[in-house]
């Protein structure tokens, strides 16, 4: 790295915003979020000779915030209560608490998206919000190309079925086709 | 035509502009004369514009203070250790390098994302809705934008940039190009008071006028209307390969206009 420039330490700032967004949908809450997103900083200035010039700063950001993350996810595991990504396959209501009702209403997209398994989530993230591409995001989450694949594919017809994004041509008469 | 099963990766990364080139020109050609088709990958393109809109709140939230603060602090700090190994070697590059971000194709833009509001759905590519005439009712509605006589001869005798009034509907002409086979299209927005606007896209067949597109957008005054709307328009042009905007001169003379 260049000593004249500080490529790291002139992006952050201007990144805090993004960097914050994805820790808030990451770990679901803004007072975590924030501690994730200044230790992620801290690490990235004091690694930045790592960051090559050049490269997507934000896919570099995200990686290390996300890997903080599951490290802290790691460490916690046997500390409190926790969610299993296995038991979140259903839509649960925002309380945790099985609820009917909530099945049978459409769900805000934010929260369908908060209710997706973490692993379905943070793909959506990357790619549909952060807008990566499938192979950036791959590399954000050290996983092959095809599963960010499947699993994205997977995020995104849960969340349409969550939500109610389904688009009108896919609609039945029967079922009331209203725009 | 045989008909070729696309699985729901492969339409996700049509949708995502992810896909090469040979097999988004299949996807496209499938598209033509398969609705359900249409619909999956609709679902994707909605999923991505509805996930995206969702989160965009967040973005816009006030940073802490005292985070900002903090991250202050620590570029200081690095700063001043950074001066301090000024002149030492540079340390070696054990990296993952992401490559910067290349610019999205044109070619087959349906990853164009679609605006937060938009309630919009294609409904039609390639004049699928003519063949669900009698269908739903939101259906009804675009078929009512064409059948309509009044809209039918405004579509052949109206220049773009012009508005014409029938009853409570409002039609805006936005412009007229060619297809890719070269019939004359028109884009235009129907307008009805309270009630969801259509941006439509008709191209002339014979003596016809061939509904291809309609997008709906959220009514008038809820909100604002949606850049959306013309944006899946937008990326349904790029993708049919539609020529250029006519000049108002060409324009004329393809509407047999005096």
């Amino acid at each position: 790295m260049k000593g004249d420039d500080f490529p790291v330490s002139d992006r952050l700032v201007a990144f805090l915003p993004n960097l914050r967004r994805f820790a808030i949908s990451l770990c679901r809450s803004r007072d975590l979020a924030d501690d994730l997103v200044q230790t992620a900083c801290e690490r990235a200035l004091a690694g930045q000779e790592r960051f090559e010039p050049g490269s997507r700063f934000d896919a570099w950001m995200f990686r290390i915030l996300r890997n903080l993350w599951i490290d802290q996810v790691r460490r916690t595991k046997t500390a409190g209560p926790r969610e299993d990504i296995d038991d979140r396959q259903d839509i649960v209501g925002s309380s945790g608490e099985r609820d009917v009702e909530a099945r049978l209403t459409l769900k805000s997209v934010a929260v369908a998206i908060d209710e997706l398994v973490d692993e379905q989530r943070e793909v959506l993230l990357l790619v549909c919000v952060e807008d990566l591409s499938y192979k950036e995001a791959a590399e954000v989450l050290s996983i092959p190309i095809g599963t960010v694949m499947s699993r994205l594919a997977r995020a995104r017809k849960n969340l349409a079925e969550a939500a109610g994004i389904i688009p009108a041509a896919d609609r039945s008469p029967e079922k009331g086709g209203k725009i | 035509m045989s008909r070729r099963d696309f699985d729901d990766e492969t339409l996700m990364a049509f949708a995502d502009g992810e896909l090469d080139a040979d097999t988004t020109a299949a996807i496209e050609e499938a598209m033509g004369t398969d609705d359900a088709l249409i619909a999956r990958v609709a679902t994707f393109m909605e999923s991505r514009a509805q996930a995206s809109a969702a989160l965009k709140p967040l973005i816009d939230e006030p940073v802490p203070e005292a985070l900002t603060t903090s991250v202050h602090k620590l570029i200081d700090e690095a700063h001043q250790r950074e001066r301090a190994e000024a002149g030492k070697q540079p340390a070696q590059k054990n990296i993952i390098a992401f490559e910067p971000r290349a610019p999205r194709k044109v070619t087959s833009n349906w990853a164009l994302p679609l605006a937060a509001s938009l309630a919009a759905v294609i409904v039609g590519v390639g004049g699928y809705l003519a063949g669900k005439a009698g269908g739903p009712a939101s259906n009804g509605l675009a078929i009512a934008s064409i059948s309509n006589p009044v809209v039918a001869k405004a579509l052949g005798a109206t220049p773009s940039g012009t508005d014409v009034n029938a009853g409570d509907t409002t039609i805006k002409f936005v412009s007229s190009f060619r297809d890719e086979a070269g019939a004359l299209c028109r884009e235009f927005e129907l307008h009805r008071a309270s009630e969801t606007s259509l941006v439509s896209v008709a191209c002339r067949v014979g003596q016809h006028w061939d509904l291809r597109l309609a997008v709906a957008a959220p009514a008038a005054g809820q909100d604002y209307v949606p850049a959306g709307a013309s944006e899946t328009v937008d990326a349904y042009l790029t993708t049919t390969q539609a020529g250029a905007p006519l000049s108002e001169a060409e324009e004329k003379k393809a509407l047999g206009l005096p």
